[in-house]
């Protein structure tokens, strides 16, 4: 074992100090060019996202006042200031926080109307309509953001400020204050994503179920499993990594979600999500030490599960 | 005779059987696309309302909200719109921001990816994580320091800081042309190279007409994502070069602000309208490129 390890080595060495010697000048060329292209994005990666990244660690490290540039380092006083939740920010924080957690609840509902609608799609008796739904269901993913909140608002309205009962409220004869009490409007905005991202986790759904082999199906019919069977001891098994990039994929964005605090809630102060929080304070108030900090708390979380979702699926795993 | 009399009643069994199933396929044929069409519904729905109700004049909308659709159709809100808000000027803004950043950044994206995945590069690895390292922090972390330094370069107000960072990298996107490039075969460019055929060349003959359709793919996502972005516009852009969807929240501020909500409608049509008709003209490409990433990946 220990002579064919040295052997191994040896080899290696030899191996890399010949590939040193033979470096041609062809090759110190080709070499020189291939840098040439990462060029332009490591600098541009460097000027905009490294530096700033550091200088978002000072800000959130000390009191920076954004009209006089004065700069004292203060230690973690804003994290303390931001987990304390006796504190003015601290308080505000924490609500952020259980309102953009409570959005995520969006996340597996959206998921699970997508699988029935792929898994509906994808049966046999959807052979010539199933295009025609996948068309269809995926359209108001293509809307924007300020379109389908503004819409969503006016379906949503409760007849507060403005002079009218919204669709809602009219047609069920209900008097719920969608869009001015807090839970109504975290109610609201779920429903309102439940809705929207059902369409995206359908065509993925579809997309890998059309890619699951035959034989599988075949094998469970001379064993005489019924539907159910099918799709659980099957189908759903074998979905793991879709499901697994959607919901990595929801998380994070529902984690970073503005839109729904700023259009939907209309800003309503009990209603913001984090995103809304860092935007409040760091840009309207121009405590840029405070939203710094936050910001950076938030992307603690994001770049833990992002490096989850790396661990898990077989990206990382790049033959280069 | 005797084989005979004993085979027919097997025979009509398996074919009661068959009867069974064939009504059983009906019926669940039926109810899967009837389930689906309320999915689609409940999806389309707010959709629908937006069309329908852009239709209707304002009087009729609060008279009524429910009955939507009601054969008074009137043009009215379209050029209420004119009163608040410029749309047209929103629609140039937005594409000169397209125009300038999609074609560069493209560009870039799949020379990088070119030297990653086909050409010898030394500590590819490093500068491949060092790049990816990216999609792990989140805008929200680089927004104050970004907006100090555009503030301080006088950016505030222009569209560049829409631009510039986006010119030279879309990390998502060339990891994407890495992993396409990763599927055509390298003897491609050995051969060509022993033909004494320059990298530059090689990228601009050879690689580049191969990955038009990754191209494409891509490209599409891109021009949504810029079309339909809100956060960034909204913070940077001045008044005068504001994108659709900076004049489309500002026209729901007025409009719906003072009762007016069908002429927000009308501008949610209008701002909804062209990625819809290329949505529609390019469907089978857009989900295919959709699931192509996620399921490859």
């Amino acid at each position: 074992m220990d002579l064919a390890y040295t052997l191994n080595t040896q080899t290696l060495s030899y191996n890399t100090k010949e590939k040193k010697r033979k470096r041609t000048k062809i090759e110190k060329k080709e070499n020189r060019i291939a840098f040439l292209f990462i060029l332009p994005p490591v600098i541009s990666f460097t000027i905009f996202t490294i530096i700033p990244l550091i200088v978002a660690v000072m800000f959130s490290l000390g009191d920076f006042n954004g009209a006089t540039f004065q700069y004292t380092f203060v230690g973690f006083d804003n994290f303390a200031k931001l987990l304390n939740p006796n504190s003015t920010y601290g308080s505000n924080f924490l609500k952020a926080i259980v309102n953009t957690l409570s959005f995520i609840i969006e996340v597996p509902i959206a998921i699970f109307l997508g699988l029935i609608a792929a898994t509906l799609a994808n049966a046999k008796g959807c052979k010539k309509t199933n295009h025609l739904w996948r068309l269809l269901i995926y359209l108001p993913a293509v809307c924007s953001a300020v379109a389908s909140n503004v819409i969503w608002r006016a379906i949503f309205s409760d007849g507060g400020t403005a002079s009218s009962a919204g669709i809602i409220n009219t047609l069920f004869h209900i008097d719920i204050r969608w869009l001015h009490d807090r839970i109504p409007l975290i109610s609201a905005i779920i429903i309102k994503n439940s809705i929207g991202s059902m369409g995206s986790a359908m065509i993925l759904y579809y997309a890998s179920m059309c890619n699951i082999s035959k034989d599988y199906y075949e094998a469970a019919d001379i064993d005489g499993a019924n539907g159910l069977q099918k799709f659980t001891k099957i189908t759903f098994p074998m979905l793991t990594p879709v499901t697994f990039y959607l919901l990595i994929m929801r998380l994070s964005g529902c984690l970073q979600t503005y839109a729904d605090s700023y259009i939907f809630a209309a800003g309503d102060r009990d209603v913001q999500s984090i995103v809304y929080f860092i935007w409040n304070y760091g840009l309207n108030k121009q405590n840029y030490s405070i939203a710094s900090a936050a910001a950076l708390l938030l992307g603690l979380v994001i770049m833990g599960i992002t490096i989850l979702q790396f661990r898990f699926s077989n990206k990382w795993v790049l033959d280069l | 005779m005797e084989n005979v009399v004993k085979q027919k009643p097997v025979l009509t069994d398996k074919q009661k059987r068959d009867k069974k199933d064939k009504i059983l396929g009906i019926l669940s044929a039926i109810g899967a696309n009837l389930f689906l069409a309320f999915l689609a519904f409940l999806v389309l729905f707010p959709l629908l309302f937006m069309v329908f109700s852009s239709l209707r004049g304002w009087e009729n909308y609060l008279s009524n909200v429910t009955m939507f659709i009601d054969g008074k159709f009137t043009f009215e809100n379209y050029k209420l719109i004119a009163n608040y808000v410029d749309l047209v000027k929103g629609y140039g803004n937005t594409m000169f921001i397209e125009i300038c950043v999609i074609p560069c950044g493209t560009f870039f994206a799949a020379f990088a990816a070119f030297s990653f995945s086909k050409l010898r590069l030394r500590h590819k690895r490093f500068w491949l994580l060092f790049l990816l390292s990216g999609m792990m922090i989140p805008g929200a972390v680089l927004l104050m320091p970004r907006y100090v330094a555009y503030d301080i370069l006088g950016w505030i107000g222009t569209p560049l800081p829409l631009i510039v960072p986006h010119l030279f990298i879309h990390v998502s996107m060339m990891f994407f042309f890495i992993q396409y490039m990763m599927g055509i075969p390298s003897e491609l460019f050995e051969a060509a190279k022993i033909d004494g055929c320059s990298t530059f060349r090689m990228f601009l003959q050879i690689m580049l007409p191969l990955l038009l359709p990754a191209i494409a793919a891509q490209c599409i996502f891109w021009f949504m994502g810029i079309w339909n972005d809100f956060f960034g516009p909204s913070i940077y852009l001045s008044n005068e070069n504001a994108t659709l969807q900076v004049l489309m929240y500002k026209l729901n501020s007025q409009a719906s602000g003072s009762g007016f909500y069908t002429v927000t409608f009308a501008g949610a049509v209008l701002s909804c309208l062209p990625m819809i008709a290329i949505y529609l003209v390019l469907q089978k490409f857009f989900i295919k490129s959709m699931s192509f990433g996620a399921v490859k990946g």
